[in-house]
């Protein structure tokens, strides 16, 4: 026996697993960049329209941290543009596949079940990665496809179908590492988000600063933009992500292959022998398993925050620097508008991205439930809601917690930029306050659901990406507007810049309580396990 | 007789799974009960419907006279529970999840704590990730044993375990029954059973199909006689309960239904017995006549 024996079998495996999950992926992605196309023909028909457009997207700094530089006027190179997330985006799917057919399997046991039969031990890995290179790259032959039959450029198109294939399987492979170094699941998830977000901040740093063109090339996000499908059409730049992703698949095969089954690489230390005064009641031990993922999200947004800041000083510049920004900024207001319409959107995506650990933190009893440890608390003097409000507080007030840590660091840098300590934290915080009930309203959907159909409970990832997808492109997607009402973060106010409204605030935050209510009901009166 | 666990007529199903299925099921207060059946029986569902973690689709259960839906919280504090298969959290100590369990039961005596990790070789400083499956077992069985409660309530308690140490915990829940508590002890090791039990019932498809004990369940099955004859054997064969009939020369061996025992004995010595050994049912015997498909019908 090999060991690769038995991959055959667990490709099929996971094929029949996520039977449903995998196709919606490929056609969701593969359909973004032809479904970008008629929005952008109707918003600027001309190609003078669109130069002009090209011109005011690259002076504005919010336009250009959040989805990178545009690099043609075509309307091909503008859909590039402005669907760049998505290909990141491709990748987090597929990361997330990755580790939820290694690390997840093998922390459930089914890996050691597996293991015993005739499937070597590397078959896992190599059945994982497999079906998601396949699919990476069924999806960006169906995006190539649709732009060539929208009769966008060949050469761009295949391109830009490379791009989506590259990001989805260049992510894999850093989760594949990732899956190897960490012993659960979710550390392994929470080290991919990290390398994720540092290389799109690396990213960002390299758009906006000029000096720093080394950070775009340093970083995954930046490779895959400097494919620059349509203008360039730059396919030398494709052996980075693809030399990245031998040398990491490499990595991870390496690490498998030296670690036990079921052990991380990180070694474990004894502990302690007796319980400290902590662990005496369901909100101590709920502390215990929540506050490693808490420290490290606070640190990874305080680094956040710190750079998100510092960047307003780039902004300044680039307005600065150009005559025809300097018109613009008359028209809309002075210099402190568009610097304030860039903290806002970027307070948005650290909303958005907050969302991501309140969910994770609500989803931990369900963890805790199918892991089979949760009916051991229940087996004793614990009720049902005391066991769960231990995990609720992380959920609720934890993305609070985070977001204090970014809103902290990025208020100093951006009060250092602008040499005004004062407005920068009553904006920042303002801003980040008022992401909170709109991240409640998810955090509430996931305890909804996990009271009245925990099964369905994978759905609330679903609705996080929707937000992010609405909320990034609903517009240019030329989306009805109940459709993008159905995403809490299209309600709230944008701040700074906008008046604070109360009323849709307070809405969010009934609406979120009241699923929070109907979920815990729904608990206490479910079967649990 | 005063009961810790009544239940009448429970039912539950899984979709289409008839998981239980009218079960009757009664545990008298301070006696070891012993709770076999084959997998998928329901032994696990039952025990989870005590603990008031599945909701019962109809029937009645009660638990140290309250009901284990309504009266959960109240009641687990008077009761442990120690599951088959022990999932411990991988960044706590041994130690720490005996601590947090007895403490959610409300407290637990240091001393028998110590004594019982003693016992059970255990070292609680490892993390929950380093244990072995007999050692993850063996943090739920310290845990559970070390708490002053009323009702233990075990689900195959001894699965991963080596025999010195399935000895030691013989040892525990005599010392437990000692005490006067009551034990509902789900179990696939007949000599577990044979040794430690008053009563046992089998369960079988959801339901109780026998409840007694030991010696009440064995004289429901066979006895095996050999006997050496003086006499003619003919006739024997005739004889009501009498089966697997082999006769070489004087030498007659058979099985007979333990109920006719008495009447073939006497026939026996009418024909003149030389010699003659009988030997009870083994519980193996016992078990796979209750477990196999054919008493399903008969049992009724
Ligand atoms: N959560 C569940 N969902 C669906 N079916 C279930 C569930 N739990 C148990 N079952 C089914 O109910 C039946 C009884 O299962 P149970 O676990 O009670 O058996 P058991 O007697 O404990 O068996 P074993 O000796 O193997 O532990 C089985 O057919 C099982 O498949
Ligand atoms: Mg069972």
């Amino acid at each position: 026996m090999t060991s690769l024996t038995g991959t055959g079998g667990l490709i099929r495996f996971i094929l029949r697993r996520d039977r449903f999950l995998l196709p919606v992926w490929i056609v969701f992605f593969g359909a973004i960049p032809a479904a970008l196309a008629p929005g952008i023909t109707e918003v600027w028909p001309t190609q003078a329209d669109r130069d002009a457009a090209v011109g005011l997207i690259e002076n504005t700094p919010a336009f250009t941290a959040l989805l990178g530089r545009v690099f043609d006027s075509s309307i091909g190179g503008l859909v590039a543009w402005r669907g760049s997330m998505m290909p990141v985006l491709l990748g987090i799917v597929t990361a997330v596949t990755v580790i939820r057919h290694t690390r997840t399997d093998e922390e459930a046991g089914r890996r050691e079940l597996l293991g015993s039969t005739v499937v070597g031990r590397q078959a896992g890995l190599t059945a994982a990665l497999v079906v998601v290179t396949l699919a990476s790259l069924a999806t960006g032959a169906l995006a190539a496809a649709s732009m060539i039959g929208q009769d966008e450029a060949v050469a761009g198109s295949l391109l830009l179908g490379a791009q989506y294939a590259a990001g989805g399987v260049v992510f894999a492979a850093v989760a594949a590492v990732c899956a190897q170094l960490t012993r659960g699941a979710g550390s392994a998830r929470g080290m991919f988000f990290l390398v994720l977000g540092a290389a799109f901040a690396l990213r960002m740093t390299g758009d906006l600063d000029p000096d720093a063109t080394w950070a775009t090339w340093a970083s995954p996000v930046g490779w895959l933009q400097q494919l620059q499908p349509y203008a360039d059409d730059d396919w030398a730049v494709l052996a980075l992500p693809a030399a990245a992703t031998l040398l990491l698949t490499a990595a991870a095969f390496l690490l498998q292959s030296h670690r036990d089954v079921e052990a991380g690489v990180l070694p474990t230390r004894l502990g302690r022998a007796e319980a400290g005064p902590g662990l005496s009641h369901p909100t101590g031990l709920a502390w215990r398993l929540q506050r490693a993922g808490l420290l490290g999200w606070s640190i990874g947004f305080a680094a956040l925050g710190l750079m998100l800041g510092s960047m307003v000083d780039g902004v300044q510049d680039m307005l600065d620097s150009s005559e025809f920004m300097q018109q613009v900024i008359m028209q809309m207001g002075g210099s402190d508008e568009i610097t304030e319409a860039f903290i806002a959107s970027m307070l948005g995506i650290l909303g958005l991205v907050a969302a991501g650990y309140g969910i994770q933190a609500a989803l931990k009893p369900r963890a805790e439930e199918t892991g089979l440890r949760a009916e051991q608390l229940l087996a004793t003097g614990v009720s049902r809601l005391g066991w769960t409000t231990g995990h609720l507080l992380f959920a609720y007030l934890g993305p609070a917690v985070v977001m204090a840590a970014g809103g902290v660091t990025m208020a100093l840098s951006y009060g250092a930029v602008v040499d005004d300590f004062g407005t920068a934290v009553s904006q920042v915080a303002a801003g980040l306050a008022v992401q909170l009930p709109a991240i409640w309203v998810l955090t509430g959907l996931a305890v909804l659901l996990f009271g009245l159909a925990p099964r369905l409970l994978g759905l609330t990832w679903v609705a996080l990406t929707l937000c992010l997808v609405f909320g990034q492109l609903g517009a240019a997607l030329r989306l009805p507007q109940w459709a993008l009402d159905l995403s809490p973060f299209t309600h709230i106010p944008q701040i700074p810049g906008e008046d604070p409204r109360l009323t849709p605030v307070l809405w969010l935050v009934g609406v979120a309580a009241a699923m929070t209510v109907a979920g815990l009901a729904g608990f206490r009166r479910r079967d649990v396990g | 007789m005063e009961h810790a666990i009544t239940t009448k007529n429970l039912a539950k199903r899984f979709g289409s799974t008839h998981a239980l299925d009218g079960l009757n099921l009664q545990v008298a207060k301070g006696e070891v009960h012993g709770f076999l059946g084959p997998n998928g029986a329901g032994k696990s569902t039952t025990i989870r419907i005590l603990l008031g973690l599945l909701r019962a689709d109809s029937g009645e259960a009660r638990l140290l006279d309250g009901d284990p839906w309504r009266d959960a919280v109240t009641l687990h504090r008077r009761l442990a529970y120690v599951p088959g298969d022990v999932n411990l959290w991988p960044s706590l100590s041994g130690g720490e999840v005996i601590d947090l369990l007895g403490r959610l039961r409300g407290g637990l005596d240091p001393k028998r704590r110590a004594e019982l990790l003693d016992r059970f070789d255990l070292d609680p400083r490892k993390k929950g990730r380093t244990y072995s499956k007999g050692n993850r077992q063996k943090v739920a069985l310290v845990a559970a044993l070390a708490s002053d409660v009323e009702l233990l309530l075990l689900d195959e308690p001894t699965a991963g375990l080596d025999p010195l140490m399935e000895a030691v915990f013989r040892e525990c829940i005599v010392e437990e029954r000692d005490r006067g508590r009551t034990v509902l002890l789900s179990s696939h090791i007949l000599s577990e059973v044979e040794a430690l039990c008053d009563r046992v019932s089998i369960i079988r498809s959801g339901r109780i199909v026998e409840s007694g004990t030991l010696t009440q369940l064995r004289h429901l099955t066979r006895t095996s006689i050999r006997a050496e004859l003086t006499g003619s054997p003919d006739g024997i064969a005739d004889l009501p309960g009498v089966h697997d009939l082999v006769v070489e020369g004087d030498r007659v061996s058979f099985e007979v239904d333990t109920p006719r025992l008495n009447d073939t004995l006497t026939r026996l010595v009418g024909i003149g017995v030389a010699g003659l050994t009988s030997r009870p049912p083994t519980l193996e015997e016992l078990f796979m006549r209750h477990y196999s498909d054919d008493v399903a019908g008969a049992g009724k």
